[in-house]
């Protein structure tokens, strides 16, 4: 009963950070029969959108420091805490924060898929590195394979 | 003699990018910086040769937490600069849709960036662990704050129905009747969050503050008054410049404002508290008695009663509005572009915030002028931590870097405005 979404989280205007959304983007053209949800990653509105879901896959830039930009991390944050992941926001909590704000609040889905693609640049501007921007397709054939998994 | 220094690279629970160094002598402070290193976003430079209608769709794009407050002053300029005025009604709407970035803005800053810091934990996520109704509570609160200003912005986040004159579109009285039942168990929860947050425990801290708050005749201010202080200033905005000037400073992206005398002022909650006390809304008038808050508060540590008080207001006011709600016909007035310069002023969460453009006859923008209450209260919030410092050099680094960021975040800073914020270091070198 739509207990899967996938929250796609970024700002258009922070370089690599403009991932997420374009993933979305992408997502489109695809005719899921679940919601594909843009986000910019405060607590609130992520504990609304994956109020009662079972399932959620987030996509999102990361800096890791494990990989070169454009690599591709699969996370599963529903269960275990997550490893010390950067994420650009401009504001004082992002999206890493806001998992655990939910894990703390009990309020995290079972099963929290983290599609983390890392990012070379969070700099203000519109551009994403050519890596990132390589990377796209397969963070979305990575996103549909989650889904497929269910 | 010991030398050491407080040094914090970078400022966790505050909007945006700052920093804080500390290099202290023994007793002596030989340098204390609070720098902004957000780069500089220079709207005011893009917003010439842009047409004067742009302007709230623009300036709201400045900070996500408070859009409102730069569509608002944004607003009051150019119908300064037009010689319009609009409806009741109009005034009305918004300064219910300011309620809800007062009641978003302020609930977020109370539960997820402030509390933690009174209640010794590290961060809202640990605080959240052992206090999850409370943070809920806060999170809920924020969320009703935020459906204000999607029934009447148009959306949460940047929201898009705000225009000059009034609205593109009046809500219907059903659309923000269906907020009510929120609103209704908002303000029980911002009773709870005031009585709460009285409870804690303040850091010892007394300043003899020049307060800087819009005063109007009829209402708590928020979109609309004349500029007042704690020193008998009664000005419109039009004098704003004649009395405060900003000066740029080398360590900051931020420029910092004094008084034309050269006196560092404080604006946000408190300031605004102290200078307007009187016209505070019955439950949040008692919410202020029970929490022993009797102005001038001079205390900053208590800024975070005054954020709970001022949530009890926005709540009350924002469910008398929709009680008297008629919408607005025609949802706006229309404005007409004539050259000159107008002012404009409004209470954003964190203070006022002053806005001035210049047209040309064709409504064009020559020039602009935005003055965030971040770097008004940039020289204050040096001046509490030089105090705070110097009457608590006995504490350890940590405990002395932990005070620091509790003083800083009293003032809930938003960086990301102040650059057209913190990173800590206290050097006892």
């Amino acid at each position: 009963m739509g207990e899967t979404a996938i929250i796609c989280v970024g700002n258009r205007a922070r370089s690599d950070d403009a991932v997420g959304p374009l993933v979305a983007a992408e997502l489109s053209r695809h005719q899921l029969d679940i919601p594909v949800h843009l986000c910019d990653g405060q607590p609130g509105e992520l504990l609304d959108l994956w109020d009662h879901l079972e399932r959620v896959v987030v996509v999102d830039a990361v800096i890791t420091g494990r990989g070169r930009p454009g690599t591709i991390h699969v996370l599963q944050a529903g269960t275990e805490p997550l490893p010390a992941v950067s994420h650009a926001s401009s504001h004082g909590i992002g999206l890493a924060e806001s998992i655990e704000l939910a894990r703390s609040l009990r309020l995290l889905p079972a099963d929290v898929r983290l599609i983390g693609i890392e990012a070379g640049s969070l700099e203000p501007g519109s551009d994403l590195t050519t890596e990132v921007r390589a990377a796209i397709p397969q963070a979305v054939v990575q996103v549909l394979r989650e889904i497929d998994r269910a | 003699m010991t030398k050491r220094t407080i040094d914090v690279n970078y400022l966790a629970r505050v909007e945006g990018e700052g920093s804080l160094y500390v290099k202290l002598d023994g007793d002596e402070i030989s340098e204390l910086e609070f720098g902004i290193f957000e780069p500089p976003r220079f709207f005011e430079a893009f917003l010439r040769g842009r047409h004067f209608t742009e302007v709230p769709d623009i300036t709201s794009r400045i900070c996500g937490i408070c859009p409102i407050g730069y569509q608002t002053s944004s607003i009051n300029a150019m119908e300064d600069a037009c010689g319009v005025i609009v409806t009741p009604e109009i005034d009305a709407l918004r300064r219910l849709i300011y309620c809800g970035e007062w009641i978003e803005s302020h609930a977020l800053h109370v539960y997820l960036l402030h509390a933690p810091d009174f209640l010794g934990y590290e961060s809202a996520i640990h605080l959240a662990k052992d206090f999850p109704d409370e943070v809920q509570m806060g999170l809920r609160m924020k969320k009703a704050g935020n459906s204000i200003v999607d029934a009447v912005g148009g959306r949460e986040i940047h929201p898009v129905n705000m225009k000059l004159g009034g609205f593109y579109r009046a809500p219907t009285r059903r659309e923000l009747n269906a907020l009510v039942p929120d609103l209704e168990w908002g303000l029980d929860a911002a009773l709870r969050t005031a009585n709460l947050v009285a409870g804690f425990t303040f850091p010892e801290l007394e300043r003899d503050y020049l307060f800087v708050a819009m005063r109007h005749e009829d209402e708590y201010p928020m979109a609309r008054g004349r500029i007042a202080s704690s020193a008998g200033l009664d000005i419109t905005a039009h004098e704003y410049e004649d009395n405060f000037r900003e000066s740029h400073v080398e360590r900051s992206n931020a420029l910092h404002s004094l008084t034309s005398d050269g006196l560092a002022y404080h604006v946000g909650p408190m300031a605004r508290f102290n200078l307007n006390a009187d016209l505070l809304t019955p439950q949040a008038a008692a919410a202020a008695t029970r929490a022993d808050l009797v102005p001038p508060i001079t205390n900053p540590f208590r800024s975070i009663i005054v954020r709970a008080i001022e949530i009890v207001l926005a709540f009350e006011e924002a469910l008398r509005i929709i009680d008297e709600y008629d919408p607005p016909q025609p949802p706006a007035v229309d404005i007409v572009p004539q050259a000159g310069t107008g002012f404009g002023t409004s209470e954003a969460p964190r203070g006022l915030l002053f806005h001035r453009y210049q047209i040309d006859a064709g409504g064009l923008i020559e020039e602009a002028r935005i003055v965030p209450p971040t770097s008004q209260n940039q020289p204050t919030i040096e001046a509490d931590l030089h105090d705070l410092i110097s009457a608590n050099l006995r504490l350890s680094d940590e405990d002395l870097t932990w005070q620091c960021e509790q003083a800083i975040r009293n003032y809930d800073p938003c960086i990301s405005c102040a650059t057209h914020f913190l990173d800590l270091r206290i050097h006892r070198g």
